[in-house]
């Protein structure tokens, strides 16, 4: 093979590599955008998951070690918890945008639709208690 | 006083114990002035310390939850609680799951309360679903079986909830939910066993169980004509929720449902709610009727968050008579007419959460007894203590 046809076919790869770079660049920021315009509000109060609770386990985001603290400044409330590091969620947490399956979410969520402050702590109930079916 | 220190000790034990992935314990301090919410309203004041352990083994989990309640006044209604139960979740792929939980409990009272005793065996199944990214399909089945000390009380009840949630970009939720429940009181009530055997409670000699901290004031909680035999209660019920977001910060909902009794009533004589304290004659079954909703959710600086919340209802409780104060029946089956007005502040901080809420009922019946308003006031605080990373 020629130098000049070895320089043309690494140019060529070169440029195939860049390409297929930047496309899976523009897939994750897809993912992440899609991810961070994304609304979930499980429990039903108008305020989006993400905001206090991003898993639904009944843990405040700042006590709980699956939430990943933003490194930009912006402190606890920042939504989402996706940070530099995280980007094969996408894959990891998946289709629901950024919740990943447990337990806990299940087990914390099998209350009804309820009235109120419907928090176990109200007139009626056993107090504090999480609801296990 | 001796088992709310040996409560603390347990804690404290477990959370020595060993690593563990999860440990909830929480300290609450109540306050009422209608404890056993009638028109003869009596305060009291329950200190409740909890603890909630979550041990994962994927795809397994074992839990265990525990909880104490002291009463000041009525401390002969004190209880423990405890149940213990494994879970497992399966997930199918990233869209769908299975989860599935078997547990069992019981609950202990001090004397004035040990007839209802129980121990207690809980099964649940769901399988979830994301339909798509922001619309979620979910079905649940619960199966409960308790058994009483004192056995009238023994039942086992199956319910199965199908709902289905959708979030818009806009902020809006949209929740509908369906519901079928069926409760079966394991054994037939017998006039002549039931003359025997169940215990009398009542007036302490002040009239109207006024200052007795006892249930079944009327004296007996089963129908003396024996008419409630070992019958099972069928309901089904239809909710909707909308909630809306407005910013980052202001939360929006209402709720409404609506339920009915398919087939079966109450075997019981009376109905009665107690502040805090299981009472086995009331629960989802016990009646039909609809409830309308609204809900303020704010989240303030600091990480603190304020729920203001309504809630109305209209409540009837088949096979319940309505009587008046002397006891005569006033020709019509009890229905209740609540108004309740609720509001929980939460701040939290890095290791845990201190919680202050207060709720105010204004209770109208056609029963006189329970024609009542209360005030219950709550201050607490929960920690959430984690070992082993991922939960």
């Amino acid at each position: 093979m020629s130098t000049r046809k070895a320089m043309a076919l690494a140019g060529l790869f070169v440029i195939l590599g860049a390409g297929l770079a930047l496309a899976d660049d523009q897939a994750q920021a897809s993912t992440q955008t899609r991810a961070r315009s994304m609304f979930l509000d499980q429990n039903g109060d108008g305020i989006n998951d993400f905001q206090r609770d991003h898993d639904n386990d009944g843990i405040p985001n700042c006590q709980d070690p699956d939430w990943t603290r933003p490194e930009d400044g912006t402190g606890y409330k920042n939504r989402f918890g996706w940070n530099g590091s995280d980007n094969q969620g996408g894959n990891r947490k998946g289709f629901h945008g950024g919740q990943e399956w447990s337990n806990a979410s299940f087990r914390h969520g099998q209350g009804g639709l309820g009235g109120g402050v419907c928090d176990g702590t109200g007139p009626k109930g056993k107090a504090n208690r999480k609801g296990r079916g | 006083m001796k088992k709310l220190t040996a409560s603390v000790v347990l804690i404290l034990g477990l959370a020595a114990a060993g690593p563990a992935d999860t440990l909830n314990l929480s300290f609450f301090q109540n306050a009422t002035d209608n404890l056993f919410q009638t028109r003869f309203a009596e305060r009291d004041q329950l200190s409740n310390v909890a603890f909630s352990y979550d041990k994962a083994f994927r795809p397994f989990s074992l839990f265990t939850d525990g909880q104490y309640s002291y009463l000041y006044r009525n401390s002969e209604v004190s209880y423990y609680a405890q149940d213990l139960g494994l879970d497992y979740l399966h997930s199918f792929n990233e869209k769908t799951a299975f989860y599935a939980a078997a547990k069992a409990g019981g609950a202990v009272y001090r004397s004035d309360y040990s007839d209802f005793n129980y121990l207690q065996l809980g099964s649940v199944a769901a399988v979830k679903s994301y339909l798509t990214p922001a619309s979620i399909l979910k079905l649940n089945y619960a199966f409960d079986y308790k058994s009483f000390r004192y056995t009238l009380f023994d039942h086992h009840s199956h319910l199965v909830n199908l709902s289905l949630d959708r979030y818009f970009e806009s902020r809006t939720t949209v929740k509908a939910e369906a519901g079928w429940g069926y409760k079966y009181f394991i054994h037939p009530f017998l006039l002549s066993a039931a003359a025997v055997e169940e215990p009398v409670y009542g007036m302490s000699g002040n009239g109207m169980g006024r200052g007795s901290g006892r249930m079944g004031w009327r004296g007996g909680m089963f129908r003396p004509d024996g008419s409630g035999q070992g019958q099972g209660i069928q309901i089904a019920s239809l909710s909707g929720l909308i909630a809306q977001g407005v910013g980052d910060w202001l939360g929006f909902r209402v709720s409404a449902v609506r339920q009915w009794t398919l087939t079966g009533e109450n075997p019981f004589s009376v109905i009665e709610e107690f502040y805090q304290v299981e009472n086995p004659s009331y629960d989802l079954y016990s009646w039909n009727g609809c409830g309308l909703s609204g809900l303020l959710t704010i989240e303030g600086p600091w990480n603190t968050q304020l729920k203001m919340g309504y809630t109305k209802s209209l409540k009837d409780f088949p096979g319940i008579e309505a009587l008046n104060l002397e006891g005569a029946s006033v020709g019509a089956v009890r229905q209740d007419r609540r108004n309740q007005w609720d509001a929980r502040l939460v701040k939290d901080f890095s290791a845990f959460s201190v919680v202050l809420g207060y709720s105010y009922v204004d209770n109208h019946s056609n029963d006189r007894l329970f024609d009542w308003r209360g005030h219950f006031l709550t201050v607490g605080v929960a920690w959430n203590l984690n070992w082993g990373g991922e939960k």
